[in-house]
């Protein structure tokens, strides 16, 4: 903080040398603002700067006014001042600029800007940043890309969404609102909620490493040796892998950035951007010595007093540079000579203006921009990366493409980029732009649907951070919990994935425990969850203890028990995508082969081409899943033999055949809006299936004329159904008989359904593995080979020669069969090279393909935190099924962590509440299945039932509340209770009657006996009286 | 002593009565004891489940499930019965009662478990989905139509009729004209 103000105060030594101003004998003062005359203003805030200086060229007191009212500075220091404008009044805005020197001679500059408001987070316009590491020979962190200025959004916070959506977290002092100061810029999963007293900014959705690797340029060498009190070239590797920031390197290290040009001396939080800002934001070892902005961080003070005070060396503007350079990379121009001008500290401006000539002139690259045109998907990745990928030729290294699998799509394009010649195309540059808005966007758009739905659907579950809470968990296993997972693991959204593994774990190996295992019909269920399972990171051939493998038992191996086939057509469609979801291997003695599953699929093709569960008419989700499940075999040569049930007929054929009419029967059935209708229902689920199923072929589907309709592509005809709040819904039309139809309600199925859509346009934009493709990411080499390849494959025609033919097919084949998948265009290179004599056959075999290596990603063990342990503590004393998410997820974390002290009481502990909570579920289920048989029918329940009654209702009654309501019609229970009760006390109160009346009736007879007695004797005694009278 | 006797059967009598007539209930408890009593003024619906399809299926039928037992010869496996319509009661709820009341075996997921968001009948009395061939499962109809979704959002009204029917052709051998299962 102190070196900034400092730094901030050395600015006037650096610009007094910098502005010189005549001496004249009228003494007026000098003004010169960074403000613009006639400008169209959008956002509400405006920050500018102003020198004002009288004939001693002297900083003088200068009165700046909007409106009339005069405006304090926000900065004021001896060499400038800076201001912000907050306007309230749309339409015209005068400011006026005002100073007046000793001899009383006023100078005052009016502008005029015209104010639009804009509404709270609304665009209002877009600011070309960049992220520099030039002065430690790491080129670009972040290449220069535009990023749109929102509507009271401050500087801070429009850095810290770049360093996320760049993959990397900052830290900070102050707040991104107020006092906002940039320590570090760090790895994208760097945990430290502090580091060095800074604290961490928001985290990224895909998580990057600051992979650099320094190399200070030699120019700088001499000056820090000089200069610093501390140098150390191998600082960053020795002591602060990860962390790029202040004290790194050397004493005066740190991050600055300019604004147009200018080193602000306001902070990130105090800075408003305009629209056409170039902010560029420059790693420095010298308080900016060595990037031309040592006056930017401050005053004279001991620590810089060393400095020269113009920097070490003049240095040029290049945000002119910047701005070519962001608008090259879209247009796959030859960046190449651009980058080391800018990567060279000390080039001078006119070598720099000449850069930016040369490459706005440049013809943009014409395969790139071909590639475009044409709907291949892997050419989509190559333009928006083809920038990257020169700067990795140049000297610079390439950490800079802003697409999250930046590393992936840019290593794919050398040859695209590096082919560049120079056409003269004077309208390419605008093409170039429109192309690159269009690119970005199918991407981003992707995910922007994508976070809607998860918006959407933690308020469904009530969750503020993971989607995957406590309530969700619960779900693992079903429909309704295992898609979400996987749309959001194939998008690389950070969750709660080790808990979805403990707890699906856990219930797979409970239900393994029933005859039927996980169903008894349908092997679907072991095909959703192992993609789950791989979608979560766990292993879905080894769960849990007993070591289950849900793709043996639920694919190849299925038949041994009931066929895959059970459940119709379905069952072999998901198995195959199971199956080939790391391409597992088919063991020899398996039930089922792999061709069998294909061929199953194939056999039930209908006449129209498409599939269905039953019937003779195409179903638009059947046929899509079998295409997805085919895909990928669409470029394999093998020929199937099987009868066609629909024809019953024999017929041969290539799975590329079967697509092929597939494709054009889905082709038929879309509908004007882009949609698609299933079982006469407009809906949006068809149409993820089928936008899924162009994705996992490589098709560029929204480039596709068979996909258009009316102008309408499958993204728009999905986008029809989406709801405000970010979900989906199943269908518009609006049916008053079914109010599940409501075409105003997002639906979950079709919130799941669009959301791994989106994750497999995200991916396949991205240049990454298809939806359903689980195997790690393919190698740089490898993709870089298939991108060579396509765009060779491209240029094919009639008259390409023999030997070029024979030369593709063998590169063809070098690649390694697994990956053939991979390359689009493979049949047009077959056909070509077959009409031309060429023998594939022999070609193939003569081949061995060139494996490439693949990253491991080793299971790390994980930290048993300390909050994991609070959690633990805090279980409550009486555990209830309401604690199984979080015992089971604590458990699993616990088992895989590293050893720490007191490890074994964690376990003894959690195992202990495992096993009572699987009493409680046990308890809850006996009891269950008690009323159901115990309890009815009502009627003939009579008093000779009271004990059981009573045992259930008591057993029910000690039950927590949350296990009470996992208890089935328990109002049954209350009922017959009560039956009993009111029974038993009826018979108890007809006893007690009885029982009075009875001794009233004996009373009464004794006492009639009695009087009768006593009557009996007056008589007697009075007739012995009468007698003896 | 006539008198006497006579008084003792009178008392006895009464006796009988109390013991057989006494059952002093608050008003809540008599409502929950009876609400499944019909009256002249309770509103009630009609249920039925029924298996006929099988009987023509029988080739596809499991064959641990080939038994009368399971199948009833005459594929009733329950009669149209009355139930009062409580408040607020789906097909769902009449249904579950009137298995529970006459002890048929049911398995269903619930409504949370999938992404109908209503609950899916799987199984009655042993019969589940694809016990009888790949399209074979259980729908609904009430009153002679099968509405396209979840039977635990279906509200019910006084008078309906609920037919459960076992399809082996989804719903194409019941008359359903678009659609298999309980929705889509």
């Amino acid at each position: 903080m102190i070196k900034k103000i400092i730094a901030v105060m050395l600015c006037i030594i650096c610009l007094s040398g910098v502005f010189e101003f005549p001496v004249s004998a009228v003494s007026y003062p000098e003004i010169r603002t960074t403000l613009i005359d006639n400008t169209v203003q959008l956002g509400s805030k405006k920050t500018f700067d102003v020198w004002a200086r009288n004939s001693a060229n002297e900083k003088i007191k200068a009165v700046v006014k909007l409106n009339g009212d005069i405006v304090k500075p926000v900065w004021d220091d001896s060499e400038k001042s800076s201001y912000t404008l907050l306007f309230t009044k749309e339409g015209e805005n005068i400011v006026t600029v005002s100073a007046s020197s000793d001899g009383g001679k006023k100078k005052e500059l009016t502008y005029h800007i015209n104010y639009r408001k804009a509404k709270p987070g609304e665009e209002i316009g877009k600011a070309v940043w960049s992220v520099e590491l030039f002065t430690i020979g790491c080129g670009f962190l972040v290449y220069p890309v535009e990023v749109p200025i929102y509507e009271g959004e401050t500087a801070a916070e429009q850095l810290i969404r770049l360093l996320n959506d760049n993959g990397y977290v900052g830290y900070y002092n102050g707040t991104p609102k107020s006092a906002f100061y940039l320590g570090y810029i760090a790895d994208g999963n760097s945990s430290a909620e502090t580091y060095d007293n800074y604290s961490k900014s928001t985290s990224p959705k895909t998580p990057k490493n600051l992979d650099i690797s320094p190399n200070i340029p030699k120019l700088l060498t001499p000056y820090l040796e000089e200069t610093s009190t501390y140098f150390d070239t191998e600082d960053y590797s020795k002591n602060s892998k990860g962390y790029l920031g202040e004290f790194v390197f050397t004493n005066g290290s740190g991050w600055m950035y300019s604004v147009n040009g200018s080193f602000p001396n306001v902070g990130f939080a105090d800075e408003y951007l305009s629209d056409g800002d170039v902010v560029r934001v420059q790693y420095t070892l010298a308080y900016g010595a060595d990037i031309g902005g040592l006056g930017a961080l401050g005053g004279v003070n001991a620590e810089t007093e060393n400095q020269p005070e113009s920097g070490f060396y003049t240095v040029a503007n290049k945000d002119e540079l910047c701005i070519a350079l962001c608008r090259a990379r879209s247009a796959g121009k030859n960046v190449q000579q651009a980058l080391s001008v800018m990567s060279t500290l000390n080039a001078s401006q006119t070598d720099v203006d000449n850069a930016v000539k040369l490459l706005n002139n440049a013809s943009s690259n014409p395969s790139a921009s071909s590639s475009v045109a044409s709907s291949s998907s892997a050419s989509t990745s190559t333009v928006a990366s083809s920038s990257s990928t020169s700067s990795k030729s140049s000297s610079v290294s390439s950490s800079s493409v802003t697409s999250s699998s930046s590393t992936v799509a840019s290593s794919s394009t050398v040859a695209s980029s590096n082919a560049s010649s120079s056409n003269p195309a004077s309208s390419s540059n605008s093409t170039a732009e429109t192309v690159e808005t269009e690119i970005v966007t199918t991407a981003d758009k992707a995910l922007s649907i994508a976070e809607g739905i998860i918006t959407w659907k933690k308020k469904d579950v009530n969750s503020e951070n993971e989607l995957m809470n406590s309530a969700f968990l619960e779900l693992a296993g079903s429909t309704a919990g295992d898609w979400y997972p996987i749309g959001l693991g194939r998008l690389g959204i950070e969750d709660n994935y080790s808990g979805y593994l403990a707890v699906i774990e856990d219930k797979i190996e409970e239900r393994y425990k029933l005859p039927s295992k996980l169903s008894s019909a349908k092997a679907t269920e072991w095909h959703r969850i192992a993609l789950a399972v791989l979608a979560a990171g766990g292993d879905p051939t080894k769960i849990g203890n007993s070591e289950i493998n849900l793709i043996a038992d639920g694919t190849y191996d299925r038949g041994k028990t009931t066929s895959l086939g059970r459940q119709g057509i379905n069952g072999w469609i998901w198995g195959l995508i199971a199956l080939d979801s790391k391409r597992y291997e088919v063991p020899e003695n398996a039930f089922n082969s792999r061709d069998d599953i294909i061929t199953e699929i194939m056999c039930r093709q209908l006449s129209d081409g498409g599939f269905a569960l039953s019937g003779n008419k195409a179903d638009p989700d059947i046929t899509a899943m079998a295409v997805q499940a085919l895909s990928p075999y669409y470029n394999s040569e093998e020929h199937y033999s099987y009868t066609q049930k629909a024809l019953k007929t024999e017929v041969t054929k290539t799975v590329r055949e079967v697509i092929d009419e597939a494709l054009e029967c889905l082709s038929e059935m879309q509908l004007e809006g882009g949609d698609f209708e299933s079982w006469g229902t407009q809906n949006v689920e068809s149409t993820d299936q089928v936008l899924t199923a162009l994705c996992c072929l490589g098709i560029d589907a929204l480039n596709d004329d068979r996909f258009i309709k009316n102008g309408n592509t499958l993204l728009d005809g999905i986008l029809r159904y989406q709801i405000n709040d970010g979900g989906f819904t199943h269908s518009f039309t609006y049916d008053p008989e079914n109010p599940t139809s409501t075409p105003n309600a997002s639906n979950s199925m079709a919130g799941e359904q669009t959301l791994y859509t989106m994750a497999a346009l995200w991916r396949q934009e991205n240049g990454m593995r298809t939806l359903y493709d689980f195997r790690a990411e393919q190698s740089g080499e490898l993709k870089q080979r298939i991108t060579a390849l396509e765009s060779e494959i491209s240029k094919l025609s009639e008259n390409t020669s023999f030997e070029t033919l024979q030369s593709l097919a063998e590169e063809y084949y070098s690649i390694p069969e697994s990956e053939r998948s991979y390359v689009n265009g493979f049949w047009k290179l077959y056909d070509l090279a077959v009409s031309k004599g060429v023998d594939m056959k022999k070609t193939a075999e003569n081949m061995t393909a060139i494996e490439s290596e693949t990253t491991n990603t080793d299971n790390e063990k994980t930290e048993f935190t300390e909050s994991d342990k609070r959690a633990v503590s805090a279980l409550p004393e009486k555990l209830s099924t309401e604690q199984y998410v979080t015992v089971t997820a604590l458990l699993y974390k616990l088992e895989n962590s590293n050893d720490f002290e007191g490890k074994d009481e964690y376990l003894k502990k959690l195992n202990s509440a495992k096993a009572e909570i699987s009493s409680v579920q046990a308890e809850i289920d006996s009891l269950n299945s008690d009323i159901l048989s115990r309890l009815y029918p009502f009627e003939s329940i009579t008093v000779f039932d009271k004990t059981t009654v009573d045992e259930i209702y008591m057993r029910y009654e000690t039950l927590s509340d949350y296990d009470k309501s996992k208890i089935e019609r328990r109002e049954d229970i209350v009922k017959t209770k009560t039956k009993i009760d009111n029974e038993l006390r009826g018979i108890i109160i007809a006893v007690i009657l009885s029982v009075i009346l009875l001794i009233t009736a004996i009373f009464l007879v004794v006492r009639i006996r009695k009087r009768r007695r006593r009557k009996a004797l007056e008589m007697e005694e009075l007739a012995e009286k009468y007698s003896d009278e | 002593m006539k008198k006497d006797i006579l008084a003792l059967s009178v008392i006895i009598l009464i006796i009988a009565v109390i013991i057989n007539g006494t059952n002093i209930q608050s008003v809540d408890e008599y409502y929950l004891t009876h609400i499944d009593d019909i009256t002249e003024n309770s509103e009630t619906v009609f249920i039925s489940i029924r298996c006929d399809t099988i009987l023509d299926n029988l080739e596809n039928l499991d064959e641990s499930l080939r038994y009368d037992e399971y199948v009833p010869k005459d594929g009733v496996i329950l009669p149209r019965t009355e139930y009062v319509l409580r408040e607020g009661d789906t097909v769902f709820d009449i249904l579950d009662r009137a298995v529970r009341y006459n002890r048929i075996q049911m398995e269903y997921q619930g409504s949370d478990q999938n992404s109908f968001g209503s609950v899916y009948i799987r199984g009655i009395n042993y019969l589940y989905e694809f016990s009888c061939g790949e399209l074979s499962g259980w729908m609904y109809k009430v009153d002679g139509e099968y509405p396209n979704y979840g039977c635990s959002k279906y509200k019910l009204k006084d008078g309906q009729e609920i037919e459960w029917v076992y399809t082996c052709d989804l719903g194409n051998d019941v008359g359903a004209k678009w659609l298999g299962g309980q929705g889509k």
